[in-house]
C-alpha cells in the first residue's frame, strides 16, 4: 500500500497534530500550532520524509535501505498495527477501520474459490470428425465405386462402367441456453455471478455435443455382437476366455474390407468397459507381474494394445458397447458445427442481465460403412 | 456438485414490462413454501391453494412462515397470471393440457375438459430440458443420459416433477 503523508492534522483521537518542517523535510508531531517554530511549539520529530524518499530510491535499485525514515518509535508502532490490519482484514478491513460511523464491520471470511463450477471432459465428440458449416445446410456426396477389371481378348472392348454419386443433405439444428443474473444477486453477491455462470455454460456446448454424437453412433451404426465377454475367465484358469482382438478386428474388417476405405482409428468405450478390456489376459497378457496403467479419466488417449487406434472414453457411452469409427479417412460420423453466438440482454428496468448461447450443430453418421457398433463385450456395472 | 434442476417457484420465461411480479402478505398460520400456489382469500392474504379453492392462483416465488404471526406479518412475491413459472405436479399431465390443484395442496394436476373455469390454474407446456442423469438400473446399463425434453418437443410430466405453467389470466 503506498501512501504519502506531506501534511495532515490528527485526528482528535492521537490528541496531536503532524506538521512538515521545510527546513529539514521532517514531519513533526505537536500539540500547538507551530507558527513560529517548530521548538516554540513543542513539536518533535517523528518522520523522515529525506529518508523516506531515499529509501524509496533504494529500494527501487534492489539496494539495501539506508535508514529508517520513522523517527518516532510510538507512531512506528501505530503505522505497524495499521498495516497489520489492512494486510489481514483485506478491504473490508480497511474499510472499517476508515469507517466514520461503523468500525465495526463484521468480517466474513469467504474462499474466493468457487467449489461446483467445473465440469467432466466431454470427449464423445471425438468419435466423430468435426465439419465447420458456414451457415446451415451441407450436402455430402458418396460415389459408389464401379467393381474392377476384366480380362479381354485380342481386339474386345471392355464394357463401360461409370461411378453413380449420391446425395444426402444434413441441416445444422438450433440450440439455445439461456441464463439470468438479477441485478440484486450481483449486488449481494460476493462471488462474480456473471463469471460463473459464464463459466459453468462454456462446458455446456460440448457436452451437448458429446451426448449428440454418442447417442447418433449407438442408434444408427451397424451392429457387431461380441463374440464373448471381455472380462470373462476360463474357470479355474489364469486366462481369458475370449479376445477383444477378435471383436475389434473382425470390426476393423469390416471398416476397411470389402470395397469400403474407411479406417478403424477410433474406438469409444465406457471407462468400466475398458477396465475388462485391459484385464483381459489377451491383452495384459497371462505372467504379468504388474497391473496395467489406467486412469479413469474420459477423454482420449491411444488404445493399448493395437497401434494407431485412439481410446475415447466417455461417461454416456453404454456399457457392453464399444463404438468403433473412422475418423481420418471416410469419416463414420460427422459433428457438423454452424455458427456460434454469444450475447447478452441488459433490462434497464430490473437492472438484470441475460446471457445466451446460441448453437448450431449436428451429429449425423455420414458413412455407415466404416462403423460398427460392437454389442454385448462386458457385463454393466454400477457406478 | 452435479446438475441441479431449476427449483419450483422460478419465472422460466420473464415477461417484463407486460407483467410484474406482486409482494401479498401471507395469511395467519400459513406456512407457504416457494413453488407453492396460493390463492387470496377474501380479506387479501395468501393462503396455499387446495383443489376446494377457486382462483385466481398464483405461485410463491419465495417461502414464508407466518405460521406464528397474524395476517401479514410475513409477506412473499407471487407471479400472478401471465407468467411462466415452475411448480409442482402431483400426477402425469400431458403438454398444452389445463392443470388445476391436485390432491396435494399447492401442486397442480391435471383438469378434465368440463372442469370449471374457477379451479382452472394454467396450463402445462413443459418441464425442464438438458437433463444428465445417471440410470441406476443394469437394465439400462447404468447409462449417463442426456434427455431434451423442455420445449422440443416437451413430453408428459410425471408425479412430484417440477414443470412449468403458464398462469391463468
Amino acid at each position: 500500500m503506498r501512501s504519502k503523508i506531506f501534511e495532515a492534522e490528527a485526528t482528535p483521537e492521537h490528541g496531536y497534530q503532524i506538521w512538515r518542517n521545510p527546513t529539514d523535510n521532517i514531519l513533526y508531531g505537536s500539540y500547538d500550532v507551530p507558527k513560529y517554530g517548530f521548538t516554540e511549539a513543542g513539536a518533535w520529530p517523528i518522520y523522515d520524509v529525506n529518508q523516506h524518499l531515499s529509501n524509496v530510491k533504494y529500494a527501487k535499485e534492489g539496494k539495501d535501505l539506508s535508514g529508517n525514515a520513522f523517527v518516532d518509535q510510538e507512531f512506528k508502532n501505530l503505522v505497524d498495527e495499521y498495516r497489520t490490519n489492512v494486510r489481514a482484514g483485506g478491504r473490508q478491513k480497511t474499510a472499517a477501520l476508515r469507517s466514520q460511523k461503523n468500525s465495526a464491520v463484521n468480517i466474513v471470511n469467504v474462499w474466493t474459490e468457487v467449489l461446483g463450477r467445473l465440469d467432466r471432459v466431454y470427449a464423445g465428440k471425438n468419435l466423430a470428425k468435426e465439419i465447420a458449416v458456414p451457415n446451415l445446410l451441407i450436402e455430402i456426396d458418396t460415389v459408389t465405386k464401379f467393381t474392377g477389371l476384366t480380362k479381354l481378348d485380342e481386339g474386345m472392348l471392355p464394357q463401360n462402367k461409370e461411378l453413380t454419386y449420391s446425395r444426402d443433405s444434413f441441416r445444422a439444428e438450433k440450440y439455445g441456453l439461456k441464463f439470468v443474473i438479477h441485478e440484486e444477486a450481483r449486488l449481494v453477491n460476493v462471488h462474480n455471478v456473471q463469471q460463473d455462470s459464464i463459466q459453468v455454460a462454456s462446458n455446456k456446448v460440448d457436452q451437448r455435443a458429446s451426448f449428440d454424437v454418442i447417442s447418433v453412433l449407438e442408434a444408427g451404426l451397424t451392429t457387431q455382437a461380441a463374440g464373448g465377454l471381455w472380462e470373462a475367465f476360463t474357470s479355474s484358469t489364469d486366462h481369458s476366455t475370449y479376445s477383444p482382438f477378435v471383436d475389434i478386428g473382425i470390426a476393423q474388417l469390416n471398416i476397411e474390407g470389402t470395397g469400403v476405405g474407411g479406417k478403424l482409428d477410433r474406438l469409444g468405450t465406457h471407462q468400466l468397459t475398458y477396465v475388462d478390456y485391459l484385464g483381459n489376459t489377451y491383452v495384459r497378457g497371462v505372467a504379468s507381474s504388474s497391473s496395467v496403467e489406467y486412469s479413469f479419466e474420459p477423454g482420449t488417449k491411444a488404445l493399448k494394445g493395437i497401434e494407431g487406434i485412439g481410446l475415447v472414453n466417455d461417461n454416456s457411452i453404454t456399457q457392453g458397447n464399444a463404438i468403433a469409427t473412422s475418423v481420418t479417412q471416410e469419416p463414420t460420423c460427422a459433428y457438423f458445427q454452424g455458427p456460434q453466438r454469444i450475447g447478452s440482454a441488459h433490462d434497464e428496468e430490473t437492472g438484470d442481465d441475460k446471457y445466451f448461447i446460441i448453437d448450431y450443430h449436428k451429429a449425423a453418421i455420414i458413412q455407415p460403412e466404416t462403423g460398427r457398433l460392437i454389442t454385448g463385450v462386458n457385463t454393466p456395472r454400477a457406478w | 456438485m452435479a446438475f441441479g434442476l431449476t427449483p419450483a417457484g422460478t419465472i422460466t420465461k420473464q415477461a417484463t414490462g407486460v407483467v410484474s411480479t406482486r409482494r401479498i402478505g401471507v395469511n395467519n398460520g400459513v406456512n407457504v413454501s416457494k413453488g407453492n400456489v396460493v390463492y387470496l382469500q377474501v380479506d387479501g392474504f395468501a393462503t396455499i391453494a387446495s383443489s376446494a379453492d377457486d382462483g385466481g392462483f398464483a405461485v410463491a416465488l419465495e417461502p414464508g412462515n407466518n405460521t406464528a404471526g397474524s395476517d401479514g406479518d410475513v409477506s412473499i412475491p407471487i407471479a400472478v397470471g401471465g407468467h411462466y413459472v415452475t411448480v409442482v405436479s402431483t400426477g402425469t399431465i400431458s403438454p398444452g393440457e389445463r392443470v388445476k390443484i391436485g390432491a396435494t395442496a399447492g401442486q397442480v394436476a391435471a383438469a378434465t375438459t368440463t372442469e370449471a373455469e374457477s379451479k382452472i390454474v394454467g396450463t402445462y407446456w413443459g418441464k425442464e430440458g438438458g437433463k444428465v442423469v445417471k440410470s441406476t438400473t443394469s437394465a439400462d446399463s447404468y447409462k449417463e443420459s442426456f434427455t431434451d425434453q423442455a420445449d422440443f418437443v416437451p413430453v408428459n410430466c410425471g408425479a412430484g416433477d417440477v414443470i412449468e405453467v403458464e398462469l391463468k389470466k
